[in-house]
Order: C-alpha cells, then sequence, then structure tokens
C-alpha cells in the first residue's frame, strides 16, 4: 500500500542519485570530517541520507527523532502494520519537508524496493528485527536495528552473517556503547586500571516467558491493523487487539527474547563482553541459580547476570534502579584485583580506589540518550565505516545473553562452545538455539 | 572473525545436529505432550505441545507432526518441532511432505529442509528450482545454497542464466559465502564471479564483487581498487566497506601507496578506512596527507591524527595549529587527543618559541589535556603582562593544575587585582583542590592559607574559592570555624567576604551565626546575612537540607528583623514549610499586608492540611475561613474553601473517602 505516491518528485533529489551525478561529473562528493559529512548547517542533497522507518512505535520514535535532528537526514518512507502510526509519521515527515515528503508503506517490502533510500531504521518488535533487517541488508539498505535484535541464537546469526555478506552499514540499538558513563567504565576496565579483571556484573530484568494465548478477538481491517503482517515471521495466533495496541507482546516466547533477558542484558551484557574485550567471543559455561546466571568465559572471567543487589537498589526490588542513591537502571559493574567500578543509566559513578575518578575528564555526557549511536550510524552510513554495535558485537552479545537465557529456561547447568556456537553434550538446548520462521518468510 | 572461526561455526552447524542424533528426546514427556496434541485439545495446548516437542521430542512425534504440516494453523507449530529435531526421521517428514504441501506451508518445508542442510533434498528441491511456482522455486534455490552439496550449488549457478536469476543470484551469495567459510576460496571466487558475470545489478551483484574480492586475499586488489575508482557509487561504497575486512599487510601496503592516486574526493574516505585497518604505513600516509593541498583531505588527516597519531604527528599538527581556520580547529582537538608519549613537552617547547596567537592556542590545549607537567609554565604565564596570555593560563590551569601546585595557585589568586582573572584562579583552585583524593583533605590548602596569611585583605580574598570548595563538598565543619572568624572581623573587606561565603553556605550549620551577624552588622550585610539565613532555614524547613536545626526558630528570629516587604516575602514564603500552629500565628499578620498577603494566603493553605485533623484545628479553620472570604487570588480562595470542605486530608482519610 503506498498512500503518498506524489513523493516520487521528492525523491528524485536523493543522496544516491545526486553522487551519481556529481561523480560522472568529477565533482567528487567529500564525506569524512563533519564539515563535509553535512553536520555544520546548510547540507547539500549528496549528504543527505534518505532513510525509511518500519514499525516506528514509542521506542522506535525516541530513535528517530534523534535523526531527524540532524540536518543531514530526510525522512522518505514510513512503513507500519497500523494506519494510525502510518498516518502520524507521514505528518511527522511533513512537518518537517512539505507535503509530499514522505510516503507510507503497510508492507516493509515495497519500502525496501525504494531504490532512492539509503537506510532504515527498524523498531518492530523483536520478531520481526532479523528478518526485516535481513531484508533490507539484500535491498541494499543499511540498518539500524532496535535491540533484541533476533530472538533466537540461529536468527542473530544468520543476521550477522547476511550483514556481513552484503557489506552494509549495521548498528544495533545498543546505545551505551556511545554513552560517555559507560564508556569511562569501560575504559577503566580494558585499560588495567582496575588491574587484572575478574568479574563483570550485567543487570537484566527478572526472568520470565508467557506461553498463554490472550482471548480471540475478531481480526481487524488489514488496511487499519494488518494482523498476519504484525506476525510476520512468528507462529500463528488468534487475533488480540492488547498485543498490537498496548504492546503485550513483551515476554511472550513467540514475541520476545530470551525469557527477557535481553531487555537489558542486550546492553548490559554487551557493554561487559566490551568491558572485558570479548566482542569476538561468548562465555563457555552458564549456571542458573534463581533470578541470577552465573556465566563464565574461557579465560576464567566471570560474568554475572542479576536483576538485583546494585548499589542503592532496595532490597525487594526487580527493577528499581531508579532510587535515589543507585546508578539508575541499566547498572552494570566490573571487577578486577586492583579496584571496580559501577555505573548505569544516571550518570553517576561509584568506583574504587578514588584515584580512578580522575580518569573522569573526557567523559561528560549521560544517560540513555542514543543521538550520540544514531550519529555514529548517520556518520557511517557515509564513511563505510563500523560502527560501535556492529554486526559481529551484536552477534556475540545476543549470542551470550540466548545462551544464558536457555541454561536459564532448561534450570541446569549449560556448556557452550562459541568457536561453533553450539551447545556442548546438551541437545535440548541445541535445539533451543533456533526456531523456524513462519511462512513464507525467510531468515 | 577470523576465517578459522567462521569454518569451525559453519562445520558445526552441519554435523553436530546429526552426531546428537543418537541421544535424542525425552520419551516419557513425548508421550505425554502427543497426547496433548490430539484434536480434542484446546488450539493453544496443541500448538504448546509442538513447542515443547522441538525441545524433548523423540522418532515417536514425527509422524504426528507430520500430518499436521498441511494444517493453516498448526502447521507452522509443526515446522518449528520438526526443524529443531536432531533426528533424520525429521529430514524424512520434510522431504516427504514436499510432495503435498502447496504454497506458503511448502515454502516452509524447503526452509526447513535448507536449515537442516538436508542433502538428501536435493534432487526433491533441484526439481521445485525448475517448477512454475516462483516463491517456491526461489525458496528452493536458497535450500540448495544452505545445503551446499556439490550438486545442489551446480544447480544454482546453472539458474544464474535461467529465468529465475535474480533469486539465484541471492541464493548463490549464499553458497558462496558458505564455501568461502568453509575454507573453499576458489571455489567461492567461481560462484561469485559467476554471480558478477551474469549481469544481475543490485545488492547481489555487489556483494559477489564483495566476496570475489576477498576470495582472491591479496590478489583481490586490482579489483577493490577498480571498484573505489568506480563512477557508480554503490560500487565505491561497497568497496569502502570491503577494504576494511580483506586481510594482509601487503594489502595495507598497496592502499597505502595507492592513495596519493585517489581523487580528492575520494582520499578522505579511503583514508578513514585505512585509519581503521591500521597496520604499518598507514599513520606515515596520514601524516603526509595532513600536508595535502586539497583542504578536505587534510582536514580529514588531521581529525584522524587525534585517534592514531604518534610522536612524528606533532610537527604537522603544530603547524597547522598556528594557521587559522578548520585546519587549526582539526590540530586543536587532535593536539588535544593525541595519545602518543611526551606530547606534553612538546607542547610546552613549542609554548616557548610560538607567538602570541598561537601560544593562546597550545595553552588551551595544555589545559584541555590536562596536562600536570604544564603547570609551573602555566603559573609562570598567569602572571605574563599579557592579559589575554595571563587569562588564557589561568583558564587552562583549572585544567592542567594538580593539588600540589595549590600553595603558588593560592598565592597568585590572592595577589591578583583584576576580578575577572581572580574569577579565573578562584576555578583553578576549585579545580586542583577538587583532585585532592580524600573529600575531607579538600578544604585544608586553603585553610593553611587562611592560617599564614599576611593580612585581612589576603583572608578576603581565599573566602570565594573556599565557598565553592565548600558548596562541592556538601559543607565542612573546619572551614566553617575558619569563615565564622573572618566574619568578625574589624576589617570591613575580609568580613563582607565572610558573610557571603556564609550565607551561600550549603548546609544550615551556619544559620544562626547569620542571625546573629544580620543583628550585628549594617547594610548591605545585614541584607546578605538575613537572607541567607531565612535561605537555610527554607531548606531545612522543605526537608532538602537534613541539617539539625529548628526552622521554626530560625524564621521567628528572622521575623523580628525584617526591614523591607522583600524580606517579608522572604520570610512568609520559608514559612509555608513550617507545618505547625506557631508558623501559622507568624503568618497571620501578614494577611492583612497588602505587599504579602497573597503569598501569607499560600502559605497558609499549604500548612493547613498538617494542622485541621489536630489539637489546632479551629484555630487553622478561622484562618482559612478568612482566606476564604477574602482573598483576592482566586486559586488561592479555591483552595482554602477546598480544604475548609474536605478537613484534614490524610492518607488514611483520602484512601477511605475513595473507597
Amino acid at each position: 500500500m503506498k498512500s503518498n505516491p506524489s513523493s516520487r518528485a521528492v525523491a528524485s533529489f536523493s543522496r544516491r542519485a545526486f553522487l551519481k551525478q556529481s561523480l560522472i561529473a568529477g565533482v567528487a562528493p567529500l564525506v569524512v570530517p563533519g564539515r563535509v559529512l553535512g553536520r555544520d548547517g546548510g547540507v547539500a542533497p549528496s549528504n543527505r541520507i534518505a532513510l525509511g522507518g518500519i514499525g516506528i512505535g514509542p521506542r522506535g520514535k525516541m530513535v528517530l527523532e534523534t535523526m531527524l535532528a540532524e540536518k543531514d537526514v530526510h525522512y522518505r518512507a514510513t512503513c507500519d502494520v497500523q494506519a494510525r502510526l502510518r498516518t502520524d509519521w507521514v505528518n511527522r515527515a511533513e512537518e518537517l519537508y512539505g507535503k509530499g515528503a514522505c510516503t507510507a508503506y503497510r508492507d516493509f517490502r515495497e519500502l525496501l524496493a525504494r531504490r532512492d533510500l539509503d537506510a532504515v531504521l527498524i523498531a518492530t518488535g523483536d520478531r520481526w528485527h532479523a528478518v526485516a533487517s535481513m531484508y533490507a541488508a539484500r535491498a541494499g539498505k543499511d540498518v539500524y536495528c532496535e535491540k533484541p535484535c533476533g530472538i533466537t541464537i540461529g536468527l542473530c546469526q544468520s543476521l550477522s552473517d547476511t550483514m556481513r555478506a552484503t557489506g552494509r552499514v549495521f548498528q544495533a540499538g545498543t546505545q551505551r556503547r556511545n554513552v560517555p558513563n559507560f564508556q569511562f567504565a569501560v575504559h577503566l576496565a580494558r585499560s588495567g586500571k582496575l588491574g587484572r579483571l575478574h568479574t563483570l556484573h550485567a543487570s537484566i530484568y527478572k526472568l520470565q516467558v508467557l506461553h498463554d494465548w490472550l482471548p480471540a478477538e475478531p481480526e481487524p481491517d488489514p488496511e487499519v491493523i494488518d494482523w498476519n503482517m504484525w506476525l510476520g515471521p512468528a507462529p500463528w495466533r488468534p487475533y488480540n487487539k492488547a498485543y498490537v495496541v498496548d504492546r503485550r507482546w513483551r515476554g511472550y516466547y513467540d514475541f520476545d527474547s530470551g525469557a527477557k533477558l535481553h531487555d537489558w542484558g542486550a546492553h548490559t551484557v554487551d557493554l561487559c563482553q566490551w568491558a572485558g574485550n570479548f566482542d569476538d567471543t561468548t562465555p563457555t559455561v552458564y549456571e542458573p541459580d534463581g533470578d541470577t546466571i552465573y556465566a563464565r568465559y574461557a579465560n576464567g572471567v566471570k560474568l554475572v547476570m542479576r536483576p538485583t543487589g546494585w548499589i542503592g537498589q532496595p532490597a525487594q526490588s526487580n527493577n528499581a534502579n531508579f532510587a535515589v542513591g543507585s546508578t539508575g537502571t541499566c547498572p552494570v559493574r566490573f571487577e578486577g584485583d586492583e579496584g571496580w567500578v559501577e555505573t548505569g543509566d544516571n550518570g553517576s559513578i561509584e568506583l574504587h580506589p578514588a584515584s580512578l575518578r580522575q580518569e573522569w575528564r573526557a567523559f561528560v555526557m549521560r544517560g540513555t540518550d542514543p543521538s550520540r549511536h544514531t550519529r555514529e550510524f548517520l556518520d557511517c552510513v557515509k564513511s563505510r565505516g563500523t560502527p560501535a554495535a556492529n554486526h559481529r558485537v551484536m552477534r556475540h552479545t545476543h549470542i551470550a545473553c540466548h545462551a544464558a537465557a536457555i541454561a536459564w529456561q532448561l534450570g541446569r547447568k549449560a556448556r557452550f562452545d562459541p568457536a561453533t556456537e553450539t551447545f556442548v553434550g546438551d541437545e535440548s538446548a541445541n535445539r533451543m538455539r533456533t526456531r523456524a520462521v513462519r511462512e513464507p518468510w525467510i531468515a | 572473525m577470523d576465517r578459522m572461526k567462521m569454518k569451525l561455526k559453519f562445520v558445526a552447524g552441519l554435523v553436530l545436529p546429526a552426531i546428537a542424533a543418537f541421544s535424542a528426546g525425552d520419551p516419557g514427556k513425548t508421550r505425554e505432550l502427543l497426547a496433548r496434541l490430539q484434536p480434542a485439545s484446546p488450539l493453544a495446548e496443541r500448538a504448546r505441545a509442538c513447542q515443547q516437542l522441538a525441545i524433548v521430542g523423540t522418532p515417536e512425534a514425527v509422524p504426528a507432526l507430520a500430518v499436521l504440516l498441511a494444517d493453516t494453523q498448526l502447521g507452522h507449530y509443526a515446522r518449528e518441532a520438526l526443524e529443531a529435531m536432531a533426528l533424520p526421521e525429521a529430514d524424512a517428514a520434510l522431504r516427504a511432505a514436499l510432495g503435498r504441501l502447496q504454497g506458503a506451508q511448502l515454502v516452509g518445508a524447503i526452509n526447513s529442509l535448507g536449515v537442516r542442510g538436508d542433502a538428501a533434498a536435493v534432487p526433491a528441491l533441484v526439481k521445485l528450482a525448475d517448477g512454475a511456482d516462483a516463491n517456491s522455486a526461489a525458496a528452493a534455490l536458497v535450500g540448495l545454497a544452505r545445503i551446499g552439496a556439490p550438486a545442489a550449488i551446480a544447480k544454482v549457478e546453472g539458474a544464474l542464466a535461467g529465468s529465475r536469476r535474480e533469486a539465484a543470484a541471492e541464493a548463490a551469495i549464499v553458497a558462496a559465502d558458505r564455501l568461502l567459510a568453509r575454507g573453499q576460496p576458489a571455489d567461492a571466487a567461481k560462484l561469485f564471479d559467476a554471480v558478477r558475470a551474469s549481469g544481475i545489478p543490485g545488492q547481489s551483484r555487489l556483494s559477489a564483487v564483495r566476496g570475489a574480492i576477498l576470495a582472491r586475499g591479496a590478489a583481490g586488489v586490482p579489483l577493490l581498487l577498480e571498484n573505489l575508482r568506480s563512477a557508480e557509487i554503490a560500487s565505491r561504497d561497497l568497496a569502502l566497506r570491503t577494504m576494511r575486512e580483506l586481510p594482509g599487510a601487503g594489502v595495507t601496503a598497496a592502499l597505502v601507496t595507492e592513495l596519493p592516486r585517489f581523487s580528492p574526493g575520494l582520499q578522505p574516505l579511503v583514508l578513514a578506512a585505512l585509519v581503521e585497518r591500521g597496520g604499518e604505513g598507514v599513520l606515515g600516509a596520514v601524516e603526509d596527507q595532513a600536508a595535502s593541498a586539497d583542504p578536505a583531505v587534510r582536514l580529514a588527516a588531521l581529525d584522524a591524527l587525534g585517534r592514531i597519531g604518534g610522536p612524528s604527528s606533532l610537527p604537522p599538527l603544530l603547524r597547522a595549529l598556528g594557521e587559522e581556520g578548520e585546519a587549526a580547529a582539526s590540530a586543536r582537538r587532535s593536539l588535544v587527543q593525541l595519545p602518543a608519549p611526551g606530547t606534553d613537552a612538546a607542547l610546552l617547547r613549542a609554548l616557548a618559541s610560538a607567538g602570541t596567537d598561537t601560544q593562546l592556542k597550545l595553552i588551551g590545549v595544555l589545559g584541555d589535556r590536562g596536562a600536570v607537567g604544564a603547570a609551573p609554565a602555566l603559573l609562570r604565564l598567569a602572571r605574563d603582562p599579557r592579559v589575554e596570555i595571563s587569562r588564557a593560563a589561568l583558564r587552562a590551569l583549572a585544567g592542567a593544575a594538580a593539588p600540589g601546585d595549590l600553595p603558588e595557585l593560592i598565592r597568585l589568586a590572592v595577589s591578583l587585582r583584576d576580578d575577572a582573572a581572580r574569577t579565573l584562579a578562584d576555578r583553578a583552585i576549585h579545580g586542583a583542590a577538587m583532585k585532592i583524593l580524600e573529600p575531607e583533605q579538600r578544604v585544608e590548602p586553603l585553610l593553611a592559607a587562611l592560617r599564614q596569611s599576611s593580612g585581612p585583605a589576603e583572608r578576603a580574598a581565599l573566602m570565594r574559592p573556599l565557598g565553592a570548595v565548600v558548596r562541592a563538598l556538601g559543607g565542612s565543619a573546619p572551614a566553617l570555624e575558619a569563615v565564622r572568624v573572618a566574619a568578625i572581623s574589624a576589617e570591613n573587606a575580609e568580613r563582607e567576604a565572610a558573610v557571603r561565603c556564609l550565607a551561600d553556605w550549603p548546609d544550615a550549620a551556619p544559620a544562626s551565626d547569620l542571625i546573629a551577624l544580620a543583628r550585628g552588622n549594617a547594610e548591605p550585610l545585614r541584607g546578605v546575612a538575613f537572607a541567607g539565613a531565612v535561605r537555610l532555614a527554607a531548606n531545612v524547613a522543605a526537608g532538602r537540607d537534613k541539617t539539625s536545626v529548628d526552622a521554626l526558630h530560625l524564621l521567628t528570629q528572622a521575623n523580628a528583623l525584617v526591614a523591607s516587604d522583600a524580606e517579608r516575602m522572604m520570610v512568609v514564603s520559608a514559612l509555608g514549610h513550617v507545618r505547625r500552629i506557631e508558623a501559622l500565628r507568624l503568618l497571620e499578620p501578614y494577611l492583612q499586608l497588602d505587599a504579602v498577603k497573597t503569598e501569607a494566603a499560600l502559605a497558609v493553605v499549604q500548612i493547613a492540611p498538617a494542622l485541621l485533623g489536630g489539637a489546632n484545628a479551629a484555630a487553622a479553620r478561622s484562618t482559612l475561613e478568612k482566606i476564604a472570604a477574602s482573598e483576592r487570588d482566586a486559586g488561592v480562595r479555591a483552595r482554602a474553601a477546598e480544604l475548609l470542605r474536605s478537613g484534614a486530608q490524610t492518607k488514611k482519610a483520602k484512601k477511605a473517602k475513595a473507597e
């Protein structure tokens, strides 16, 4: 469905078309320094990234708005299974760029077929992230994909392989890689300031898997809510408005990721992987104990995934990291034999010894703001550079989270071989590595 | 990821399921789940049974699951189970289903066979790849690519010339990428080249170019260069990504050699990619480009030196720093970041011989680097007769000065006569003091200077930086003791500085001192002390400050000292936080005073809820009635009336009302 075909005229000024013309004319584009990346005010068409959005709900809005704030972005196409959101985003684009600036689609394949788009933001529910990203890459688009990027180990592997094979720029929405207080904590760990690292701590939600179906309701007109497209690669089940409108898909085995472990874990385990220099591997052992999962890397460093026990966190809290005195949501803690550091979303840093604080000079921003992360993605779209949360980083972080969640679901210790990305001597665990995507979608 | 690891992962994907086939499933649970799978069970339960069979199912489950493959609602659930089971029976069931399934369900079964890498399915998939249905044919080509057997690959390659060449190209990329991962670069290159030769446009062609370059290794450099120089932007972009992946020192050397021969438009992009690659020769190439005649190339190089630069990068950066415009700004950023050892010393050497403009920039760089070793030089420059130099040095000392520099910095600060310069010096003192590791020690250098001071003017000058450090600490008993002494000095300048310091104190510890100072001083100090006392009392009353002082007592004393309507307003506003009958009584006279009556009424409305439920309810109601009847602000009047109607708004009362 295309609700606004008039945008073809706008599309004629695309970055791709302009670059092609200018190269042929011998006026080569300049792309790398900030000035020529188009961040200093007036942005020529050659430096404007034509962006499409798929499944832009509340989270997607936060991310997309940081992109729309950039002068070198032009939001040209939006796709959603809900008519209301299609209209909202066409209106928003028209506010920014004028009438006819943005076309709406119900089927993302039509959006991806547009040759004038450079990149897409994928912010659907988890069930769609990997499959939509792979379709986008095969259509020649760069991809910023919200986390969790794949609801099984198999999908994360396929996504990473596809991004590698197509040579597209990929950024997972794990924006804390570009938030300075977390960067600072990682800097302390990686530079040896904490001594020899021995334990990394990642906060996670209290784990949960739901299997029930909400009561069946009559399916709406697909023009209003396209239920079959909403389900996409996930297993069929009867429609209920709450899944779509209230986003009550969270926690469901069919729609969410890793027993909810990825909700925070995609961020916090990712930071631990980075801090320990484990971007190319995963832990080898996972042992659940209640709500906590103890993991260990091949070199002996421990990774503890736990919902509670953070500095300043109330004892009874599942995720009350907002409490006064805490470091905020998504806390991580890195411990070495000469010191430790703990930080979270409110930007405060707890550490020992106090002298480590002197390293803080260069890090000023804090919080969960994804603007630096999205800016890095946009810069890489132009320079073809490798963003911080690239497909390789995503692969290993997400697989570590999935392996931990599988061990928790099975309720037993599981050994994992990072080289083959399979469990060792545990067939049930291996069977849980992948789930068939619903026909006709291909992963 | 290195080639070996990719290979291991690929092989494991094929082999491990087969090994696991000999230790499959849980017979007891399988039987239980098969019972739940019967048509009489609710649909959701049958779906869930399939998903559990995926994890624990034995061969016994396969026939029941196979029957469900054609079911429009449960077909995918059954396939989810069969696709996961490491059992040859599951392969056989999926193969058998190919003949009876249609449409999307047929595509699903083909996908599952591909995921499972079922070599026995190749003949059936070859047939489907030639079938009339485009969707199942495309799925069959991808399935064949995933299986990767020679016959499967041959079929995919052959299809590149057929009517479904675009689907074949996508499949061929999958197959070739797997060959490359499996350590068969020659076979991979052949297949990638076949896609390139097929003339298929779009992403498949780009993926094939990438693969063809990588499969050739160092021999892929000519193809890489060809695409880097392509007039087609997509090819150039693809090459820019691929040059980050192609390993080898020889490749790096070739690209470094080629760098100056690229067009100026391309050079910044290639430079960025080279910086990301790293390796021998890259730094030298970037330093060379820092002298490029092309502004954009030069900017890219200057920016890059901040990330990868070494000692040899200092000359080009310093040269650029001495210029104007973007090159200087870029060089400044890079000099601040430059990780090379000896940078601070080199900057100091340059500082000694530079002209004033460059000196100013160098001083800023040293400050932003937090160059502790530069503090002595900066302290010298802070006394320079050139005002711009001395101020820049003072500004830089905020970053560069260390605790050990504090005595000298304090001596300098107290000697300054210019207030703007002294403000900068105070900031530097604050910056250096806050670097002292033990918080309680951070005021000590300033207190030591106070003890050793030569006179009241010097002590007065120390009050401002001392207050700044105390505020950062949230209070300090030894500092308070020292400031109290200064606040009763016979010398006006010292007394004024100390009273101002106390008035800005972060906690209420000096509140009583300030009341006494308000009584004992003339204007303007009286007003400063009064305002400070009321502010500190209000903080305590509002719960923002936990210092153990009686806010009501302080405000009662302050109330006796008010000398203007502005001061009455301060007291009235602060009383609004004191939920006691005494506060109400202090407020009542103000309800008649035009200048503050609305603020007083608001204060009463704020504290009345705490009084309406107790022994002083009648007094509170009486005051509220007056406000409800005569207050000129409609909002305040309405709130008073509402309180009179609803009475005490305790949580308990609210809850009872709600129920």
